[in-house]
């Protein structure tokens, strides 16, 4: 699924260079769930932005769904991220003017899908994520449990092959935390390739492999005994 | 624009009510101005534009250098006639001539008095567009004693409006009704009530007139086969005056000459430079509107750009959500634009809104009359658009930008805003409005101080006690009425009266005298009046030498004079006015018609408008009087007094009504362009004052976003609102106070050079600078303390979380 070589990321700032991801090779398969670790600042966050396009790479080569994707220019990658990619933020990141529902919506408003297909798609997420009754509130009116199982909806709700989770339960208590890492190994089962940051040991036991990164590299990669 | 993202924007304008409204009807008020000022631009524009041939219609006019240059906007009567004789490209021509100031119409022996009636030749109608409803335009005004009514008239006349072939009187004349025209336009500088035909002139006054080149009294036009060149066709004017004019004067020992000119109908509304002209509109003053049109839209086009701005941080992080989602640059740039298309399209139409809720009232304060229809034509249609479309593009595509640009990592971060920090807000903008708001604030006020001024200023003599009244020339009215008038000097409330028209600014006329200065008789252009004995008494004018005319002396009819201080002065009469020689009515070899000496010498007053220096004045003896009576009362209670005059009148004068006029208020129209100036520019300074503000509310909330972690921070450790307060509005003060620095100089010059344009001015002074500055100042408080509130709401623990 995805595949990097040499992948690095340097910031250039006015008063100094960052280099935040540094010779990053990893390879994810199809169908894996990984989990990204290390202390803050580290470069986890970069490399999940990177990994979904929504950054460039400075050097080195990424390859996704086999496709080498180091030199595309803006408009492809939004195509690519549009239809292969969904994000899971951990501040959410819901429209506050949107309703649930519409929230939800929202990818595929910009895909070329009629509106009743669109209205089932949604209803059939809200189900997955348990948010049916909810589907006309608006975000201030959810607890964090349930805004981010809206943020995890809309981005599955192109069912997209590849979801990228930056401390998705980071905002959570505990009990809201274990219900979104169970709807995140649900997704898993059905099919979806998982990228996840988290600082939590107890989240990183979903997943099926730990990466850990140091100053921007990657220090180990070790699989870990399915649950 | 995708239906989320239209129903994202609603509910985001809904959730920010305050920046919606104000950002959309701060654009709305200055698209009404601009529509406003447009629409009155486009008016005066048009003046005389109904006439279908307009483009080969010009007006003749003469300047007359008779011992003193005169450039009239009249010409004599032959030269019409000739033009068209010996020039072929001249295809008509028609003069116009007053029929007194007011013509005294007489139906069913009621009287009504109508102003704006022209002797004209039958012409008329080939050359302007006075549509006839009724009658024949080419026969209509051949005959003698025929009239031809424009609708209104007609109607005001004769109860049923069927006027045609009805007999009116007029002066003991009767005329007969051979046309109705339709009312013309109210765009025309020679308003029409009705047209006399020229052939109504007695015999004896044509002939008279017909051999004189210098007896001015007619507005000629001239109608071309095609539009000519100026310039060459006044060369032609020039061989023209030296076959006919010169010759003539040769003969009769004149030395003078005569320049002709031509002006195109079509631009006559701003050739203001001529004597005996209609009031006119005023170039400069359209161009102040022009600038004040483009300012405004430019300053509120400013402050909508300024507020999206503002706002588009508070929706950076849709922009994050969105494009991680897979939207592409271009897709947020289209949504954004599209926004502000619906913003603008609301705009536009709060923009028409307010012009049409305020035109009535625009309308009476210019006197004209705009209307909204007037937006309809084709041109107006599409500049109307085409400043929409410009709104919308140059306002918004800005914010879109940067909006659509913005990277989604930073905004997802959490960090809100932090994107949005690249969009500096240039506080040159809010510079400009503070120099534009001030310039207009200042100019109102000197404009103000100086129309009061004018309106304080001492005349010479008492204004506010005088009434006129019109006596009719009817010779039977006038044998009712003048008994009892003349008793009324006797009324105790009542201090004197006088046969005399009263110095409103425009009664005086100009003469030729021959005046004696170091002891040769000079000739020279005056000023003069003809006035009865009471004069002096009714405006309270002090005799200083000699004494007043006098009816027991019989030589003073025509053989005295009074002259003022000026006169006296400027002839070099310095303690011994009295006895000095002067002559009128010049004749050859040192002769003339009235030859006598000055019997008095009264104070200064000013018998012109203030825009004119005090010249020499001198005032003939009258006895008769004219047909104007002036009464001055000893009360301020000129109402009551009229209300009592106006009984007995309408006992006597059967159905002729009183028509009468304030000394006051006829010499205050002298100022009415200036007064209309006065009130259009502080109803506009208000608008940039109003857009000035909403420019510093957009520019305060902006930089408050950018510190509102800031803020926070210094109320934790410590900061009083005063401070915070402070520390918000300092940037602003220091922008406002350079702003003030700059204006001053540039607005004293500009206002300096409109004060010259009157005689009497007052002084600039520093108060209205001051003050200008302390208005903007203080409002500027008040909107800033919208946002000191917001401050001192902020819990500082809930800002720092956010990051
Ligand atoms: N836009 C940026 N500009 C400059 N430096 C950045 C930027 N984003 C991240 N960095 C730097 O890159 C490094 C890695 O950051 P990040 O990936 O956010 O770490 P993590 O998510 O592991 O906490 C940090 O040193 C951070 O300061
Ligand atoms: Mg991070």
């Amino acid at each position: 699924m995805i595949k990097t070589t040499n992948l690095t990321k340097v910031f250039t700032t006015e008063e100094m260079e960052t280099k935040a991801l540094n010779n990053i090779n990893i390879q994810i398969d199809a169908g894996e769930f990984v989990a990204v670790m290390g202390e803050s600042g580290c470069g986890k966050s970069t490399l999940l932005n990177t990994l979904g396009l929504l950054d460039t790479i400075t050097s080195g080569e990424l390859e996704i769904a086999g496709t080498n994707v180091s030199h595309y220019k803006e408009s492809q990658r939004a195509i690519l991220r549009k239809n292969q990619i969904g994000f899971i933020f951990q501040s959410f990141n819901l429209i506050d003017e949107l309703t649930v529902f519409e929230n939800i919506e929202l990818p595929l408003t910009y895909h070329k899908i009629p509106s009743h297909k669109r209205k089932e798609l949604v209803h059939k997420t809200l189900e997955k994520v348990n948010m049916s009754h909810r589907s006309n509130h608006f975000p201030q009116q959810l607890s964090g449990g349930q805004q981010q199982r809206v943020a995890i909806a809309r981005a599955i709700v192109h069912e997209p092959k590849l979801l990228l989770a930056d401390e998705p339960t980071g905002n959570l208590d505990s009990q809201n935390g274990t219900d979104v890492m169970n709807l995140l190994t649900e997704l898993n089962a059905e099919g979806s390739t998982i990228v996840m940051v988290t600082h939590s040991n107890r989240d990183a036991q979903f997943a099926h492999r730990k990466i850990n990164l140091y100053d921007g590299e990657i220090v180990s990669s070790s699989k870990l005994v399915m649950q | 624009m995708k239906n989320s993202q239209f129903v994202a924007f609603i509910r985001f304008l809904k959730q920010n009510k305050l920046y919606s409204s104000i950002s959309i009807i701060g654009l709305g008020i200055g698209i009404a101005s601009c529509l406003l000022i447009s629409l009155y631009i486009n008016y005066e524009n048009s003046f005389d534009h109904y006439h279908e041939k307009k483009n080969r219609i010009y007006r003749l006019t003469s300047k007359l250098d008779f011992n003193g240059v005169i450039d009239a906007a009249l010409t004599n009567l032959p030269t019409g006639p000739a033009l068209q004789n010996d020039y072929p490209e001249v295809e008509s021509y028609v003069r116009f001539r007053r029929f007194g100031n007011e013509a005294q119409f007489q139906v069913n022996q009621q009287t009504f008095p109508t102003p704006n009636v022209w002797i004209v030749d039958s012409t008329v109608f080939h050359v302007f567009s006075y549509e006839l409803i009724k009658g024949d335009p080419k026969t209509a005004l051949t005959k003698p004693h025929t009239i031809v009514l424009n609708q209104s008239t007609a109607k005001r006349l004769f109860e049923n409006g069927d006027a045609l072939g009805q007999n009116i009187q007029i002066n003991n004349g009767l005329y007969e009704i051979t046309g109705i025209i339709k009312d013309i336009p109210n765009q025309s500088d020679m308003p029409v009530n009705a047209l006399v035909s020229m052939t109504s002139l007695p015999q004896r006054f044509m002939v008279a007139h017909n051999q004189d080149w210098f007896r001015i009294g007619f507005y000629t036009f001239l109608l071309f086969k095609q539009p000519v060149d100026i310039t060459d066709f006044e060369t032609k004017l020039v061989e023209f005056e030296k076959k006919y004019v010169q010759p003539w004067s040769a003969e009769n020992q004149i030395v003078a000459s005569l320049t002709y000119a031509i002006t195109p109908i079509t631009t006559l509304h701003f050739d203001n430079l001529k004597e005996y002209d209609q009031p006119k509109g005023n170039k400069t003053y359209l161009l102040i509107f022009s600038i004040l049109a483009v300012f405004l839209l430019l300053i509120s086009i400013i402050n909508h750009l300024n507020l999206n701005l503002a706002q588009g941080s508070k929706r950076a992080k849709e922009v994050g959500v969105r494009k991680s989602s897979g939207a592409q640059t271009k897709e947020i740039f289209s949504q954004f634009l599209s926004e502000s298309f619906i913003l603008s399209a609301a705009a536009l139409l709060i923009g028409v809104i307010i012009t049409w809720l305020s035109l009535p009232f625009f309308n009476r304060v210019l006197q004209v009359d705009l209307s909204l229809l007037n937006l309809l034509s084709p041109l107006y249609l599409f500049s109307t658009f085409f400043i929409f479309i410009l709104v919308t593009i140059i306002a918004n595509s800005y914010p879109a930008l940067l909006l659509a640009r913005l990277n989604p990592i930073q905004v997802l971060k959490g960090t809100g805003t932090k994107g949005l920090k690249t969009m500096k807000l240039n506080h040159s903008l809010l510079f400009i409005q503070f120099l534009f708001s001030l310039f207009m604030i200042t100019g109102t006020f000197i404009v103000q101080k100086q129309m009061n001024y004018i309106a304080n200023y001492s005349l010479g003599f008492e204004k506010d006690k005088i009434v006129s009244i019109q006596i009719p020339r009817d010779t039977a009215i006038r044998n009712h009425v003048m008994p009892w008038l003349s008793t009324l000097k006797n009324q105790e409330n009542v201090v004197a009266s006088s046969l005399t028209r009263m110095p409103n600014g425009d009664n005086t006329g100009q003469l030729m005298f021959r005046v004696e200065q170091d002891e040769k008789m000079l000739e020279q252009t005056i000023n003069f009046m003809f006035v009865d004995e009471h004069f002096l008494n009714v405006l309270g004018l002090e005799v200083i030498q000699g004494r007043n005319f006098d009816p027991t002396i019989a030589t003073d009819q025509s053989q005295g004079f009074i002259v003022n201080q000026k006169a006296a002065e400027a002839f070099g009469w310095y303690s011994d006015a009295i006895g000095k020689r002067i002559q009128w009515g010049l004749l050859p070899n040192g002769q003339a018609e009235n030859d006598g000496k000055v019997i008095g010498l009264v104070d200064d007053f000013n018998f012109q408008s203030l825009h004119n220096e005090l010249t020499p004045l001198i005032l003939c003896y009258n006895p008769r009087g004219g047909n104007t009576l002036a009464i001055r009362y000893n009360s301020n209670n000129l109402s009551s007094q009229i209300s009592l005059l106006e009984d007995r009148w309408n006992d006597l004068a059967g159905g002729h009504p009183l028509q009468y006029e304030y000394l006051s208020t006829s010499i205050s129209n002298n100022y009415q362009t200036e007064e209309n100036m006065t009130d259009v520019l502080s109803y506009f300074s208000y608008i940039a004052i109003i857009l000035a503000l909403i420019g510093l509310f957009a520019l305060v909330t902006y930089s408050l976003q950018a510190r509102w972690k800031e803020i926070g921070l210094r109320k934790i450790l410590g900061a009083s609102l005063t401070q915070l307060a402070w520390l918000i509005s300092k940037p602003f003060a220091i922008l406002l106070a350079i702003a003030t620095l700059i204006s001053t100089p540039i607005s004293r010059y500009v206002l300096q050079d409109w004060l010259n344009g009157f005689a009497y001015k007052t002084n600039l002074g520093i108060g209205p600078f001051l003050t200008s500055f302390l208005v903007l100042f203080g409002l500027s408080i008040i909107t800033i303390s919208y946002h000191v509130w917001r401050i001192s709401k902020i819990d500082p623990v809930v800002t720092l979380k956010d990051e």
